[in-house]
């Protein structure tokens, strides 16, 4: 079920705050786990039994790995980590590239499964006698599809203590509803007219470049705006998640964007993958090949077709030239002029995220470059733009941190009519999303295909 | 029990439920195996699951304009159309070669379900309504398309002759 539907917000949403709000405390975390199993099988019934197996199974690990921990038998313990996790990559691998149909989320799941089962190996957690609890992480459902992936120890601390309070209601409400505006009036606006233009066959380079920036826009407005709504359905919910997106097209270098962008899955590759295999305290020889493994793993986790790889190893590359040849020479360039060059390289690097395949990337990158028959700028290029030029630049606007610092400025400093306009604001929005809803045909998340 | 004994026991337990995932893996995609069935068979099964009276049998071409689909493509198709300006029922049933055909096949008759619901979106919510239970039933060699009142009783059907 998407956050975004008429079921979601006029069915399943209410229901489950009303009863979240008063349900005795003790049974909540009852409630929620079959809130979620409901929220999952609402959406994809048949893979249920694939959400259930993996909770289960990473069940049962984390208590086999509790009692090698247990009885300090590290051999044992290393054995454990290693099958449990062979296992659930093999899942994920299986369905992720050989089946014909993807489990919904089955990446974050599974994903979160294994922050639980690499928590309780190094001690950061133990393993989870209580069955509700582990299953209750891997599939709460604000977090299911398509994460934030909240690491297990955060998690269990803060379900040892939760509580919701009104504040929590109305910060949560607030950020859903900053998330359902940035997915259905302008994520999926923008997608729209990204949409007319990648289904030309041939296009004049400025339009190539119109649908470059359309698409870039779209992802960050789709996934930021899920991940608003997931934070703020949790934090309802009495959890706090961490932001996953910080105003990433304002970073002045790659590396800024990846800590800006997708923040958890950074974290969980950082926190898993490269710190583990010695992080940057080692030499630079072995520093390049952590950085090239956790690379290929972030293109090879968005899929398994060749422009996937080729956008994870991109990104790597920028990111070995900014630490061991650029270093701080840029760091006299104007903060505007580096976040460009920076836009430049990401944008560039989602023509290979949205093409279907590595080579129908690079054509689109020729027609960037004026391959095409059609010129540097037509009459489409005109049409496409002028069409949807407050949208553009209402999408540009958004992306940095302005209007968030004046509605916050004006909440300090008139803090009466700054609520009452916030009311208002908010009320407006929830309008226009919702008549964008009816009035649209369904659209999923973008992030849903991985 | 000693912990080293649990941790051994929490061990059979996450290998028998590997094991039943792999069971379970294993006859879905036997599922996908390909069918021997005749044609025929299977068509007389579909079509005496269904209710033919909202839909009309159409030819190649109204194939090829419906679904973008080259009946030439394929060993054989059984095709029913809505006989109704206001009508969405509609029946598909193709048989073909090579597995390679499976996803093309599915692939136009999602975009054939689609392209209905925005046609009927806005002004006929029972029409949508039906076309969002539409069944796609795509099995080795043989695929179904099924918008009807009931298309679990043609798909049963039409599982149970393959």
């Amino acid at each position: 079920m998407s956050f975004s539907s008429i079921p979601f917000l006029f069915v399943f949403f209410p229901a489950a705050l009303a009863l979240h709000l008063i349900m005795p405390r003790k049974l909540k975390p009852v409630l929620l786990l079959l809130l979620s199993l409901v929220f999952y099988a609402w959406g994809d019934v048949r893979h249920i039994v694939i959400l259930l197996f993996s909770i289960l199974f990473n069940y049962f690990a984390g208590l086999e790995l509790r009692a090698f921990r247990e009885q300090e038998n590290q051999s044992m313990a290393r054995i454990a980590v290693w099958t449990t996790t062979a296992v659930n990559v093999l899942v994920l691998c299986f369905y992720k590239y050989f089946s014909d149909a993807l489990p919904v989320g089955i990446s974050f799941f599974t994903f979160s499964a294994l922050s639980y089962i690499f928590d309780v190996y190094r001690g950061k957690a133990e393993g989870e006698r209580n069955i509700l609890t582990a299953a209750l992480y891997i599939a709460f459902f604000p977090k299911l599809i398509s994460g934030p992936i909240m690491q297990y120890a955060a998690f269990r601390e803060q379900l040892a203590a939760f509580r919701t309070t009104k504040e929590d209601v109305f910060a949560g409400l607030e950020l859903f509803l900053v998330g359902l505006f940035k997915k259905l009036l302008l994520a999926d606006r923008l997608g729209v007219v990204f949409t007319a233009i990648h289904g030309q066959s041939d296009m004049a380079a400025a339009t190539a470049w119109l649908g470059m920036i359309l698409y870039s826009l779209q992802l960050y407005y789709d996934f930021s705006g899920y991940s608003d709504m997931a934070i703020g359905l949790a934090r309802m919910m009495g959890f706090h998640i961490d932001p996953n997106f910080d105003h990433p097209y304002t970073s002045r270098n790659v590396s800024e964007f990846w800590r800006r962008w997708h923040i958890s899955l950074g974290a969980w590759f950082r926190d898993y993958v490269y710190i583990p295999l010695g992080g940057n305290r080692c030499g630079t020889k072995r520093q390049l090949m952590n950085l090239a493994a956790v690379w290929l793993l972030t293109g090879i986790w968005h899929g398994s077709t060749l422009n996937f790889v080729f956008w994870g190893v991109y990104h790597g590359l920028f990111i070995v030239l900014e630490r061991f040849v650029i270093k701080d020479r840029l760091d006299a360039v104007p903060h505007a002029v580096r976040a460009l060059l920076t836009d430049l390289v990401v944008f560039i690097g989602w023509v290979f995220f949205f093409s279907p395949s590595l080579g129908a990337g690079f054509a689109y990158v020729g027609q960037m470059l004026g391959a095409g028959h059609m010129g540097f700028w037509d009459g489409t290029t005109s049409f496409y733009l002028l069409n949807n030029l407050v949208l553009l630049i209402a999408a540009l606007l958004f992306t940095g941190p302005a209007l968030r610092n004046l509605h916050e400025n004006i909440l300090t400093h008139y803090p009466r009519g700054g609520i009452a306009l916030s009311v208002v604001l908010y009320g407006v929005l929830l309008a226009f999303s919702v008549a964008a809803m009816v009035n649209a045909t369904y659209s999923s998340f973008l992030y849903f295909q991985f | 029990m000693s912990t080293g004994g649990k941790g051994a026991v929490f061990a059979l337990l996450k290998y028998m439920l590997l094991l039943a995932l792999a069971v379970l893996l294993i006859s879905q995609a036997s599922g996908n195996r390909v069918s021997g069935a005749d044609f025929g068979s299977v068509e007389q099964a579909v079509l005496a699951a269904a209710d033919l009276t909202p839909m009309t049998e159409g030819d190649n071409q109204m194939l090829r304009r419906l679904y973008g689909l080259d009946p030439d493509s394929f060993q054989n198709v059984l095709l029913y159309v809505p006989s109704y300006t206001m009508s969405v029922e509609e029946i598909l049933l193709v048989k073909y070669d090579s597995s390679a055909s499976q996803d093309a096949v599915r692939e136009a008759m999602e975009a054939r379900v689609q392209s209905q619901i925005d046609v009927f979106s806005g002004y006929g919510p029972e029409q949508v309504a039906m076309l969002e239970r539409a069944v796609i039933d795509v099995r080795g060699n043989y695929a179904l398309l099924v918008v009807a009142e009931d298309p679990d009783a043609v798909r049963q059907a039409f599982a149970g002759a393959l």
